[in-house]
């Protein structure tokens, strides 16, 4: 269209789509609509004209979860206005139900019947003739009948962002641009908790608002620039809290906690789960430069950002299991409300320049502050977890310094041009973080690395090596001593594990063409991280991979692809991670690496394609096969015997090691997930408007995990690991019945799919 | 600018006679609406067209330095999203602007004149992120609905990783303004980096987590005092199953409840 005046363009792509396996698994849409029938996959129209006004319009999948759609208008130079609205879905599980009703957002009802019936299959079931009677499956029959009355509940979210932003220039060289965006999100996501012994799981709703106003300037010239951004982000919850009906009557004696058998079936208790409270930030950003004579270039970054965040205290008089026991209680808080704030501040100078050809540098510092200004709280009444009562007379203490800390880094990078298209690289620096609540004041990484890169005619290279040594500085005088409540074998332990490192980090990426027809590329990554100040927790980390992509054309028409991609993630920890009822009183213990655990993970990632011009211009086929398999197996070798002392803490320095023979001693069956995607595509372009598309697709989703799928090895009767006596330690594990434990976890499980999908598709284009 | 578009059609009229897929080609993306034309780029042509072409006689972008052909783009993009280039990662490790983009497209002119759709850029060089979310726990990214772009400026950021906020979790913070807080009680590795415990690429774990549960939290929860992950937590049974830890502290993210000290509420 050169030379008319308006232009008009656009297009659109209208198709058919069919196939098998679509509705198997939430996997295959967990992030995007696999419509059947016809669809509006994609249109778009712009419009521009001599005075440099234009219009367009782009649409894609209108009317599906995942839509997205934007229109721009305004006069090139001079302003724009860009309004768009995007939507994303999340697809958690098609296969979640659940035994509660829900009355309103947030809170869950069970019906009286049915939780009656629940206590009882839990309340020795083998005496209770009031239990449905199998006494041959004692534990487990009655659930799986229940789930059979469960109710269907989606486990679902879309996210929708709104946005509507204006550009306009009010002067030469200063730009305005004032945006505002409004993002919801909507639906459900699973929400486990606990309430007392047992563990139950709602489908929680998920009532999220989130609102950004921005306004930014930005001010250039030829030799420097100023820019400034603020602004003001609130994210609100319209289900601040869920409130459950009685889970704790869910469950009979706890084996473990010795708890009683809950039988009050008319206790009218709930447990309260706080959700994710509304919060605001505030923040701005400025940045300006300027360039120097003879390439050197100044810049300086600050940034401020304050978030807050108000919540309402409830009274504790509306729990009506404070009716049970309110001696010793306070009933009215202390404090009406508490408020939380952060203070974020960023600021950067940046000098750098290139004053020769052969040579360049860059040195910068860095700060970053995140400063806690909460107020202290000390509750000393409250519920606890909002099922059952409780009384702390010491008191739960709040502190005002958690979560603080400030980092500053230096770095310095020079390069050298060898020869022309080699370059190499040192650098070095320092990154220092100090904590206001770790057991260290400070800790400092040390970091030195070389990196080399050459762009050769026939070779391009990357690589780079850096050599990684983090050091701790003083003990924290104010933070609890190791062993003592709040030290490092606390819950809250302090992270003395990862304040000693000594890390080498490689990478290198090496792409031959020794022709123009062919290329292949060698890449190899890595990060290998000892922690040798390790007295719990994390020892030794490592990953790498390597791949290899090759590309080679046969003709100008015909060219094939392929790669593969092989990573390992390896982490040792030097602690053991005890084994049920094996042991009365589990004693952590050594330390000459007698008790570790470790995880592996790996993958194998594969690629295949070719594209084929079968009629240049007129008619191409490609297509793209992807396989990847992910495995992670974890594994717990514990052998007998240690010695005392060493570098492990010893929890109460009396008791022996008890561990029965040695390991490996507890493996978690190995998880996997595979996954297969494989597109064809044939492409006839009619005429120079219209083109005809169609595309096989293969989606194969092929997965095992422990946490659902192996477990019913100690639920089968006749299993050696099938528990049977009542009250024993280890009748824990039947209530991991695969049936039992789904109707109570929501059965949120992912399905194995093997979807075969055809689309045919007629583009329009004028 | 104004006035350019009436010169847009004529943007490369002299070359056009020998370099016609170019210059054709050229003529449909956003630089020729620039009066400057080829020679915007490429430099005066006198000389050019009296030898009656040739190498050495015009800039060819090809036989210059990655510095050198990432000046000539700067002379214009050295502002808005491009002013931190100078001494970026990229910048300083040989890559230049038309590593990534092709001022010369064939066909429709793709969106900042990419040499190829991001993704499949990207992951040219970065491998291992191409294989990273093609694993089952992933960003959609091979979906369409985000792209690297969501979170990086590969044109240089003052932050680190070429981030567009000043940190990891800030950028998170950008989509996830729930986790953000601030908390009555904060989860400390949480609230220093989200990549703690997760992989923002892909991994073979739910909810994008560096390593499954219970073995995640172990890492630095193991054999706390007072028995420990006995039999409290103890592998295979019911604490150990679904989302693990997370069964009775769902609130790791932080939580605001008086008692939620241990993130249980």
């Amino acid at each position: 269209q050169d030379g008319k005046d308006p232009q008009t363009t656009g297009g659109v792509t209208v198709g058919a789509q069919t196939g098998s396996g679509l509705k198997d698994s939430s996997k295959l849409q967990e992030y995007e609509t696999v419509p059947q029938g016809v669809v509006l996959w994609d249109v778009d129209l712009s419009w521009k004209n001599a005075s440099r006004y234009f219009l367009s319009f782009e649409g894609s999948k209108l009317g599906l979860d995942d839509q997205s759609a934007s229109f721009q208008t305004g006069q090139k130079g001079n302003w724009k206005l860009n309004l768009s609205l995007d939507q994303n879905l999340r697809w958690l599980s098609n296969t979640a139900e659940t035994l509660y009703n829900q009355s309103s957002p947030g809170v869950f009802n069970l019906p009286d019947g049915m939780r009656a019936s629940l206590q009882r299959i839990w309340s020795p079931a083998s005496t209770d003739p009031k239990a449905p009677a199998d006494s041959n499956d004692a534990r487990f029959w009655s659930v799986r009948d229940y789930m059979n009355g469960a109710q269907p509940v989606e486990l679902k979210y879309i996210r929708k962002t709104g946005r509507a932003a204006l550009d306009f220039s009010a002067i030469k060289d200063l730009i305005f641009t004032v945006s505002y965006q409004r993002e919801t999100r909507n639906g459900t996501q699973p929400l486990a908790f606990t309430a007392g012994p047992g563990i139950d799981e709602v489908a929680n709703p998920v009532q999220f608002t989130t609102q950004d106003s921005r306004v930014e300037v930005n001010y250039n010239k030829k030799l420097y620039f100023v820019n400034g951004v603020f602004a003001y982000n609130v994210f609100t919850n319209d289900v601040p809290y869920t409130t459950v009906d009685n889970p704790v009557r869910l469950n009979n004696t706890d084996n473990f906690w010795t708890a009683t058998t809950v039988n009050n079936t008319s206790a009218n208790a709930t447990a309260r789960l706080w959700n994710a409270p509304d919060n605001k930030a505030t923040s701005f950003d400025f940045s300006t430069g300027v360039k120097l004579p003879s390439h050197h270039k100044l810049t300086f970054t600050a940034s401020t950002t304050r978030m807050t965040m108000d919540r309402t205290l409830i009274p504790q008089a509306t729990n009506p299991n404070l009716g049970l026991t309110t001696t010793g209680f306070t009933l009215t808080p202390e404090y009406p409300a508490i408020n939380a704030k952060l203070g974020q501040t960023l600021y950067m100078i940046n000098f750098s320049g290139d004053p020769s050809t052969r040579f360049g540098y860059s040195v910068f510092y860095r700060s970053f502050d995140i400063t806690n200004d909460k107020p202290a709280y000390i509750f000393h009444s409250t519920v606890n977890s909002d099922g059952g009562a409780s009384y702390s007379a010491a008191g739960i203490t709040s502190t005002e310094d958690m979560g603080g800390y400030k980092t500053g880094q230096f770095k310095a990078e020079g390069h050298v041009t060898l020869v022309p298209g080699v370059k190499v690289g040192v650098n070095a620096g320092q990154l220092k973080s100090t904590f206001e609540d770790r057991m260290y004041m400070d800790v400092k990484d040390n970091t030195v690395g070389v990196t080399l890169d050459a762009n050769l005619r026939w070779a391009m290279f990357h690589g780079g090596y850096t050599n990684l040594s983090r050091q701790p500085g003083a003990i924290d005088p104010d933070e609890p001593a190791e062993g003592t409540t709040g030290g490092p074998l606390d819950i809250h332990a302090d992270m003395k594990d990862v304040a000693k490192q000594d890390g080498k980090i490689y990478n290198a990426a090496l792409t031959l063409t020794p022709l123009d027809k062919t290329a292949l590329t060698f890449s190899v990554q890595g990060v290998n991280s000892d922690f040798p100040d390790v007295s719990i927790g994390l020892r030794k980390s490592t990953m790498k991979n390597v791949g290899l992509d090759f590309v080679y054309a046969f003709t100008d028409k015909f060219s094939v692809n392929a790669a593969y991609v092989y990573e390992t993630y390896h982490m040792d920890t030097n602690l053991w991670y005890g084994a049920n009822g094996t042991i009365a009183n589990p004693v952590a213990t050594n330390t000459i690496d007698q008790y570790f655990n470790k995880t592996d993970d790996k993958v194998d990632t594969y690629k295949v394609g070719f594209r084929w011009d079968l009629l240049p211009g007129r008619a191409d086929l490609s297509t793209d096969y992807d396989y990847s398999k992910g495995r992670s197996d974890s594994a717990f070798t514990i052998n007998p015997g240690g010695q005392l002392g060493g570098d492990m803490y010893y929890p109460t320095s009396t008791t022996t090691v008890n561990f029965p023979a040695g390991g490996p001693y507890l493996n978690y069956p190995q998880v996997f997930n595979a996954t297969t995607i494989w597109k064809t595509r044939f492409n006839y372009h009619l005429d120079k408007n219209l083109t005809l598309s169609l595309m096989y697709w293969r989606q194969v989703f092929d997965h095992a995990d422990w946490a659902y799928d192996t477990l019913g090895l100690y639920m089968l009767p006749g299993s050696a690991l099938y528990a049977t006596t009542p009250g024993a330690v280890a009748n824990i594990y039947p209530q991991l019945d695969p049936s039992a434990n789904r109707a109570l976890f929501l059965n949120a499980g992912v399905p194995n799919y093997n979807a075969n999908i055809f689309r045919a598709s007629i583009s329009y284009r004028f | 600018h104004a006035g350019q578009a009436q010169a847009a059609p004529q943007a490369g009229i002299a070359c056009v006679d020998c370099h016609t897929d170019t210059v054709n080609a050229f003529r449909g993306t956003p630089h020729a609406d620039s009066a400057a034309g080829c020679e915007g780029c490429h430099g005066d042509s006198k000389a050019h067209i009296a030898a009656g072409g040739g190498k050495g006689t015009m800039k060819n972008f090809k036989s210059l330095s990655a510095s050198e052909a990432s000046a000539a783009c700067l002379t214009c993009h050295d502002k808005g999203g491009q002013k931190h280039w100078t001494s970026s990662v990229h910048d300083s490790r040989n890559v230049s602007c038309i590593t990534c983009h092709n001022p010369h497209p064939k066909g429709k002119a793709p969106k900042a004149l990419l040499a190829k759709p991001q993704f499949e850029l990207c992951t040219t060089c970065h491998l291992q992120k191409k294989a990273a979310l093609m694993r089952s726990s992933h960003m959609p990214m091979r979906e369409g609905k985000m792209a690297c772009t969501s979170c990086h400026n590969p044109h240089g950021t003052p932050y680190p990783k070429q981030l567009l906020q000043v940190s990891v979790n800030q950028n998170c913070y950008s989509c996830h303004a729930e986790k953000r807080g601030p908390f009555l009680w904060e989860h400390a590795p949480v609230r220093e980096n989200c990549l703690n415990c997760h992989d923002a690429h892909g991994t073979v774990n739910d909810y994008l987590l560096k390593v499954k549960q219970p073995m995640l939290c172990i890492q630095c929860h193991n054999g706390f005092a007072g028995g420990g992950m006995g039999n409290a937590h103890s592998v295979r049974d019911r604490y150990a199953a679904n989302q693990s830890c997370m069964n009775c502290h769902p609130t790791i993210h932080g939580s605001t409840h008086p008692r939620g000290n241990t993130f249980k509420r």
